[in-house]
């Protein structure tokens, strides 16, 4: 009996389980490959995916005054928010509500539009909420709700923004702690003593530029909250140090981007604070003597550089710029001419107030001395040109002092001449009338012009002439200087130097002796230096049978030597002949302390400004409230 | 036939089954259901706090008749006392009025006060409430703010026939608006939970940086007028303690609360005049 | 008709037990101290009713209890059913006649509704660290009592029956 007998293993079959092994050799290799090699890679991808940031900037520092009164903080700024993601089953339910009612209505059903509809709906029903307990009426923007929705789906949307202070408590004890109506507390630049100091501090914008260093999710799509950069002032100037650490948020999102799980947490911290040498008293002081005028102040500490009050005048509320700048506010600063800050960036030939710096000239030179004597007729023909000297009614000879305190045109115009424009040019340069005080803000003009024959030849005015150095030698013609650098120069001539490290930054440590101004020593023997002190006195507490007849009289104070000149400039604006006041000052003589400059515009033609009528009286209430405040005497001062 | 449900499978399937038909069970037979059974217990409650009062009047009748005569002439002094106050609160009520008139200011908000008995309470890690004798029959508005002689209790969070629910200010589904003493800014008071044998806290938010205040002089935090419930300077606590939060905008701190809240006998609900009147 | 007197009675005893608890809670207040012995209503129909008479006691009781709690109307239900479904299956396992059995359904029943009830009614306090200490510790002390009373509180029940001339878990399907 034959049976048929089947082999377990046929040879022709080894070429299918060969094919079958190597096609599951395939598949598991590749499946190794996609789940165990490329699993960092998926899951990476799924991260990025399923996760983003949300980047929430850190509120800046603060500025501190020298004495830590707060000139710049944060307030906190509150808001009415829904997040659209806790609103979802809302979204739907008023979508089905909606969809019936076209239905029962037969209506044309557009399911686009009527998500658009629900979600609008639901959002103004928590609006409705917030109205009720605020006593509003306000309505849903739908575009704005699905702007948001398409674009800012993580981040709340706000329903009331800037909150008053009373809104916010109605809101915080009668909406219920798990209401999806949130208090969203953003920061807010806050100034506390409004205009004060403005053009100093200067303000921020808002930015989506935001800091992102040391918050994980480098990698994640990221949504920012709105972040705030310095625009002008310290805020830009120091941007860097005062801005704050980021924190940020990762959430898991579904598929259709609505956050679902916090999965990390990172809390942003505020900004570095910085201590500036402002005093805002003195601060406050200078502002209120401007008033209402238009011009500058700088006051410096003669010994640190520090300057401890910068005003500009117009100004402007620093609050009004704070969150943002409304156009309206732009406007009317613009219209004022706030915006420039005139201590810094503002161009004014220095006038009578230059004569110092002449004197210097004069006497470093050697083509005057003590014992200089000028005859003054009232005014000085220099070639074709006359040029009158109407600061004072003395006629005759005048001396040196004399000519100081008397603010004599004739006699300076002379000494320029027989000094010459180089030596004059060479002196102001001395000074570093010619640049920039490097102060640490942006925006310090660059322009200021120290003139000389090839500046003239250079704009193609015509050559030097006489009548140019001597109109030079009372602080006109070309010559241009902001009323910091005039400050700077009188603090550097009160240390009986050449510079002044002006500074704006505060260090209660450094040794005012240790500072290096980067200058050098007037190089003048004691009796001249202090000739031309003395005239500077004599212009402030010069007494003629008993009475001040100094050009700066009005800067006198009992009781305290004030070394102080005058200027008035004129200068074309616009047309019209103007006039511009100057006072440069310093104090006490014996020991200074305290160097003022600070300039008065008049804005009408027909108004004359003069330095001792309009500068000098503004100087002498800075002086007062710092010697007040200061408990100071010529003899009991402090010293810093 | 139809299979029957195997005997292991039966607990999973009650239970899937019992869920299933609760969620579907529309929301009036709940609610229905809900009242019913509140309402149903109430009297127990009411009956429980009444037994309470006459055990206490019992308790009262062990007293000696001089005791009884000494208690009952501190009790006369100190209703005149109060009778002197409430001369003193009337005449300054009427220069408030004379002010407001002057200032052109709205008229304060004023408030009737209803007394009532707690016939119980909740007090757990997950809830902090207690029932009140008093309910809507008696025109309490749902809202209210609750107080008592210490300062804030809480604020009416339902309204029954004879009973009202308060959510106590130590519940921290509870927030408020408050203010520190000689500070009008107002700030946030959110209840917290409370560790066994230590006295209830809370926990108070938003208080601008320029608050000071140390462990030797703590400050009072009080309600404010801001939030729109309670009338101003009712004491919730005292803070001694505030902490920076990392972005420098608020300080935060756990005021301590007066333990008597946790064993109060008697609240009085601050009934707005105006909700009083629209009865 | 024993059926409806015994529904009766248990519930009756359940309304009573909810009642004493609560007045003990209103003395531990001051405490900060909070007893929860729920799982004292399930152990009587679980042990000694039919499970249709056990589910409508449990219904009852849980509606009772929701109805005076800041709770979502239902939670209660939800968690005593489950706790009771957990029960049923465990039917085998858990036997009457032994005290440790019971006691370790009421603990183990009790720690599961107050974990439940955590996770239902907690919200975001769930991520504070004193929450849980104060849950841990309400348990501790919730646990102690089922402990100290759980036998006494069955034994109660049923002597009510007996006294009442009720058949106790005459009907009891035997799984």
């Amino acid at each position: 009996m034959l049976f048929e007998v089947y082999k377990n293993f046929n040879p022709r079959l080894r070429v299918f389980y060969l094919i079958f092994a190597i096609l599951f050799l395939v598949l598991s290799t590749g499946l190794f490959y996609r789940q165990v090699i490329l699993w960092p890679t998926y899951r990476e991808q799924e991260k990025k995916q399923n996760q983003r940031r949300i980047l929430v900037p850190g509120p800046r520092g603060n500025i501190y005054d020298r004495e830590g009164q707060l000139l710049v903080g944060n307030r906190p700024r509150f808001s009415a928010v829904v997040y659209l993601s806790e609103l979802r089953p809302e979204f739907r339910r008023k979508y089905i509500e909606l969809v019936r009612a076209a239905r029962s209505s037969n209506l044309k059903i557009d399911r686009n539009e009527l998500q658009v509809e629900a979600r609008s709906a639901v959002v103004q029903k928590y609006l409705d909420r917030v109205n009720q307990i605020l006593g509003r009426n306000d309505q849903v923007d739908r575009n704005e709700v699905e702007r948001h929705f398409r674009q800012n789906l993580l981040l709340p949307k706000a329903l009331v923004k800037d909150l008053e202070l009373d809104d916010f408590a109605q809101l915080i004890e009668q909406v219920p702690v798990n209401s999806p109506i949130q208090i969203h507390t953003e920061s807010a630049r806050y100034y506390p003593y409004g205009s004060s100091a403005a053009h100093i501090l200067g303000f921020v914008g808002t930015t989506f530029e935001v800091p992102a260093e040391g918050v994980p999710g480098d990698d994640l799509t990221t949504v920012t909250f709105k972040g705030k950069t310095g625009r002008t002032g310290l805020e830009r100037q120091f941007d860097e140090h005062l801005q704050g650490t980021s924190g940020g948020e990762i959430w898991v999102v579904d598929p259709s981007g609505f956050q679902y799980q916090l999965a990390r947490q990172q809390l942003p911290a505020k900004g570095n604070d910085l201590s500036i040498t402002i005093d805002i008293d003195l601060q406050l002081a200078t502002e209120e003597a401007l008033g209402e005028n238009k011009g500058a102040l700088a006051a410096l500490n003669v010994k640190t550089g520090e300057v401890l009050a910068l005003a500009s005048k117009p100004d402007f509320d620093l609050n009004s710029l704070s969150p943002y700048i409304p156009n309206q506010v732009y406007r009317s600063i613009n219209e004022r001419g706030a915006w420039l800050n005139r201590a810094i960036a503002g161009l004014y030939p220095p006038g009578s107030s230059f004569k110092i710096v002449m004197a210097t000239a004069g006497l470093l030179s050697g083509s005057i001395d003590l014992d200089t004597v000028y005859e003054c007729r009232g005014s000085l023909q220099v070639g074709n040109r006359s040029f009158p000297c109407n600061n004072h009614r003395d006629r005759g000879e005048m001396s040196f002092k004399r000519a100081i305190m008397k603010s004599c045109n004739v006699y300076f115009q002379n000494v320029g001449l027989r000094t010459g424009v180089d030596q004059i040019n060479r002196t102001a340069r001395l000074f570093g009338l010619h640049q920039p005080t490097g102060i640490e803000l942006p925006n310090e003009t660059g322009r200021m012009i120290v003139p000389n024959p090839e500046y003239k030849e250079k704009r193609q005015h015509g050559a030097w002439t006489a009548g140019d150095t001597a109109n030079i030698a009372i602080g006109q013609g070309y010559l241009l200087v902001t009323p910091l650098q005039m400050a700077t120069f009188m603090a550097s001539f009160a240390r009986r130097e050449t510079r002044t490290r002006t500074t704006l930054l505060y260090d209660a440590t450094i040794d005012p002796r240790r500072i290096q101004h980067g200058g050098s020593k007037i190089d003048l023997p004691e009796d001249l230096y202090n000739g031309i002190v003395e005239g500077m006195e004599m212009a402030v507490s010069g007494r003629d049978r008993g009475l001040l007849t100094g050009s700066a009289r009005l800067a006198h104070i009992p009781g305290i030597r004030v070394a102080g000149k005058t200027g008035t400039a004129q200068t074309q604006v616009h047309g019209d002949k103007l006039t511009m006041a100057w006072f440069i000052c310093f104090a006490p003589i014996d020991d200074p302390q305290i160097a003022i400059a600070t300039v008065v515009e008049s804005t009408d033609p027909e108004y004359l400004y003069g330095g001792g009528s309009h500068a000098a009286p503004v100087a002498k209430k800075v002086l007062q409230t710092y010697f007040q405040k200061n408990n100071a005497t010529t003899g009991d001062l402090a010293t810093r | 036939m139809a299979r029957k449900i195997p005997h292991a499978a039966r607990p999973i399937v009650y239970l899937l089954g019992i869920s299933v038909a609760w969620l579907l069970l529309p929301v009036v037979f709940k609610s229905f259901a809900r009242t019913g059974f509140y309402e149903f217990q109430a009297p127990v409650w009411l009956t429980a706090a009444g037994l309470k009062n006459v055990s206490q009047s019992l308790g009262l009748m062990a007293h000696s008749k001089e005791e009884l005569y000494e208690a009952g002439r501190d009790l006369a002094r100190l209703n005149s006392a109060y009778e002197l106050k409430l001369q003193e609160i009337d005449s300054l009520r009427k220069e408030l009025s004379r002010m407001e008139k002057i200032l052109v200011l709205p008229p304060a908000p004023r408030f009737d006060y209803k007394i009532a008995r707690v016939v119980r309470r909740d007090q757990s890690s997950w809830w902090q409430q207690m029932v009140i004798q008093k309910g809507r029959w008696h025109g309490i508005p749902e809202g209210a703010a609750v107080v008592y002689s210490g300062g804030v209790v809480g604020r009416v969070s339902e309204v029954h026939t004879y009973t009202s629910v308060i959510e106590l200010v130590t519940s921290p589904n509870f927030r408020m608006a408050a203010q520190f003493d000689n500070d009008e800014r107002p700030v946030t008071y959110q209840g917290a939970v409370n560790l066994p044998f230590t006295n209830p806290r809370g926990r108070v938010m938003n208080v601008p940086p320029d608050v000071v205040l140390t462990a030797s002089a703590p400050r009072r935090l009080a309600s404010s007028r801001l939030g729109g419930v309670f009338p101003d300077g009712l004491t919730i606590g005292w803070v001694n303690r505030l902490t920076t939060s990392p972005d420098g905008l608020f300080q935060s701190g756990q005021p301590r609360l007066n333990k008597e809240l946790l064993s109060l006998r008697e609240v009085a609900v601050l009934v707005p005049i105006k909700a009083v009147g629209d009865r | 008709m024993n059926d409806d007197k015994r529904t009766l009675l248990i519930l009756f005893a359940n309304g009573l037990l909810y009642f004493v608890v609560n007045q003990v809670n209103e003395s531990l207040a001051p405490f900060s101290i909070h007893i929860s012995v729920e799982a004292l209503f399930l152990l009587f129909p679980f042990f000694y009713l039919n499970t249709g008479q056990g589910l409508l006691i449990v219904l009852i009781t849980a509606m009772f209890v929701d109805a005076t709690l800041p709770v979502p109307f239902g939670v209660h239900v939800i968690l005593y059913f489950g706790t009771f479904a957990f029960l049923l299956k465990m039917r085998r396992v858990f036997r009457r006649e032994n005290p440790r059995h019971v006691l370790l359904a009421a603990l183990w029943s009790n720690f599961f509704i107050m974990l439940g009830l955590s996770f239902f009614t907690a919200g975001s306090l769930q991520n504070l660290s004193e929450f849980w200490f104060r849950f841990l510790c309400d348990l501790a002390f919730s646990q102690l009592v089922v402990l100290i009373v759980v036998g006494w509180w069955v034994n109660l029940q049923r002597k009510a029956l007996l006294m009442w001339e009720i058949d106790v878990g005459a009907e009891l399907q035997q799984y």
